[in-house]
């Protein structure tokens, strides 16, 4: 059983109480020449410029907003600049409503042909700068359908979450970055402050761009970076923002699917919906190891990848019945469902429900373990995207999850490659088959 | 602008334990981290006159901090902080290993938003400041770390 207050308690028991704080070393170590003074300011610019590009889509949001306030609209004449468009294409309405994709650290694999295909974070923001309400949608593209759909209000008297239970009380008013809250005060303001220049044209997934490059004083000042926002010709809206250090692209940085102003009461700010989110609460497992004909009986059509690979014998087969209930509550119905599970190796990697096989004094060099079952509702499976057929979800690390003729399949193996090997070997278990 | 003394004694005295904890899971230990709260305050003390005023005295001293610990991860090149997050993981795993194992699945954001929130103990408020971030941003990316670890520890009760 997991709920939220609990998880709290436990994230809060894992931090140090035993602090002994010495304020007078501190004074005399700041008395000491400092050793690398220049590398001070060359790594505060590192951690600014990392926070800046990578942690979140509304950075970038920002950046859009900001590029277009910054850049002066008299740079190519009056009436025709590239900003003076863009500004025209955005509009002045009082609600920000933007859609934004950032890449995971997962992908989807095609299992034939190798392509990897990236899980894409989703994000649909609106943002009242009047009445300092901002609601999230966010979701997960990429695969077959989303399993991850969040829905997320704040406003200046509460937090409401549509999938989680930490609603709050009176809180300060929520804000957007301040160089976006600079583009709602008027881009006149703006751009009395700063720099920005056109960089120079291109092409931003089939679409003739014009790149937008700027730094800002309250921003970039320790920054390596700089950042540029590519605006499509033909809609003079921002399409992409990257970020580039010496001269290199850093990463491929973020898409802005649609962005555009609203007006007031253009947008929906009623509490989001609750949604009851499947059973999760795990109540218990029971494993009962089984010949490997006996996994095909009990989960008719499944799979498995032979008597060994590359070198990994099968070392045990289980089923493993996992009962969850749908709340905390002891009296709330219970759910069963019926899995498998194979290991391969024996180097006790543990990491799913059945008992690994025991440790021996050679332990194999690597493991897979494949655990099936003929739904997803139960704890293995990611609160992710779901992989379409032929490919499967995987974070490069060995962890993989695809769909196979109505199975769901999760392999967790000690290496990518493995993984990928593993993902291409299935194949049903013969009710004749013997572990041989 | 500048800062005085006196503000960061204060700022210590009141949020070591904070800095330290925060630290830590980039640092690899407890001990580590506290050598690095040290070494970023004196540093905030050497350099106090070059606080601007632009964010609150705490997140400039965040900064300075989190420098001081990517230093150990540098090798002499430069280290983005979301690559050392790949790596950040909780320094005592074994007081809640399933956590601890959960934790160190997290995407590197979530991760860095998970430990700013619970280990370094910041508020939304600051971790956006922080982050260069909008407090919702902050929010929905915590939310989806505390579903994700809650749906890893649901899986509790295995035999180990």
């Amino acid at each position: 059983m997991t709920d939220h207050r609990k998880l709290i308690e436990r994230l809060e028991a894992l931090v140090d109480r035993d602090n002994q704080p010495d304020w007078k070393a501190v004074v005399r170590r700041a008395g000491e020449a400092p050793a690398h003074a220049a590398d001070v300011v060359r790594a505060r610019r590192s951690t600014r410029s990392y926070l800046g590009r990578r942690l979140v889509p509304v950075v970038a949001l920002a950046a859009v907003a900001f590029a277009f306030v910054m850049v002066a609209p008299w740079q190519h004449g009056p009436g025709s600049t590239v900003m003076e468009r863009a500004l025209a294409a955005l509009g002045d309405r009082p609600i920000l409503h933007a859609v934004l994709l950032s890449d995971t650290s997962w992908s989807f694999v095609d299992l034939a042909s190798g392509e990897e295909k990236p899980m894409v974070d989703r994000q649909e923001i609106w943002y009242d700068s009047e009445r300092h309400f901002e609601r999230i949608w966010s979701t997960t593209e990429g695969g077959l359908r989303s399993r991850h759909n969040d829905d997320l209000l704040l406003t200046p008297t509460g937090t409401w979450a549509s999938t989680w239970d930490d609603v709050e009380g009176p809180r300060p008013a929520p804000s957007l970055d301040p160089a976006l809250e600079e583009f709602f005060d008027g881009y006149r303001s703006a751009l009395e402050k700063g720099t920005a220049h056109v960089a120079g044209t291109g092409a931003v997934d089939g679409h003739d761009v014009t790149w937008i490059e700027f730094a800002t004083k309250s921003r970039c000042a320790y920054d390596v970076c700089r950042e540029r926002v590519a605006l499509d010709k033909s809609t003079s809206l921002p399409i992409q923002i990257a970020w580039y250090r010496k001269g290199a692209a850093v990463s491929r940085g973020i898409d802005v699917a649609s962005i555009e102003t609203l007006p007031a009461g253009g947008a929906d700010f009623s509490k989001p919906k609750r949604v009851a989110r499947d059973s999760n609460f795990f109540v218990g497992r029971q494993a009962t190891p089984i010949a490997l004909p006996g996994a095909a009986e009990e989960l008719p059509g499944a799979f498995w990848v032979g008597k060994s690979i590359s070198g990994l014998d099968l070392s045990s087969v289980s089923r493993v019945d996992l009962t969850t209930r749908e709340t905390p509550e002891p009296t709330s119905a219970e759910s069963i469902y019926k899995t498998i599970e194979l290991h391969y190796g024996n180097d006790s990697p543990a990491v799913l429900f059945s008992k690994p096989p025991e440790t021996v004094e050679e332990p194999s060099r690597g493991h897979v373990v494949i655990h099936e079952a003929a739904t997803p509702s139960i704890d293995v499976w990611p609160v992710s995207s779901d992989p379409a057929p032929g490919s499967m979800l995987t974070n490069g690390k060995g962890e993989g999850y695809l769909m196979k003729d109505g199975i769901y399949v999760a392999i967790y193996a000690s290496s990518q490659e493995l993984l990928l090997k593993a993902a291409r070997a299935l194949e049903p278990i013969q009710t004749s088959t013997g572990t041989g | 602008m500048g800062t005085s003394a006196k503000e960061l004694e204060l700022l210590y005295r009141n949020r070591f334990g904070a800095f330290r904890n925060g630290l830590a899971p980039v640092c690899g230990g407890f001990e580590r981290a506290h050598d690095a709260v040290q070494e970023a305050f004196a540093r905030a003390l050497r350099e106090q006159d070059r606080f601007r005023g632009e964010g609150s005295l705490e997140g400039w001293v965040w900064r300075i901090a989190f420098r001081v610990a990517l230093d150990e991860h540098r090798n002499g090149h430069e280290v983005l902080l979301d690559e050392a997050f790949e790596q950040a993981a909780v320094p005592q795993p074994e007081r809640d290993r399933a956590l601890a194992e959960a934790l160190k699945r997290l995407p590197p954001r979530r991760k860095l938003i998970v430990f700013l929130r619970h280990f370094a103990d910041l508020s939304y408020a600051e971790i956006a400041e922080l982050c260069e971030i909008s407090e919702g941003t902050v929010a929905a990316t915590l939310a989806r770390a505390h579903e994700e670890l809650a749906t890893a520890l649901s899986r509790e009760g295995v035999e180990r």
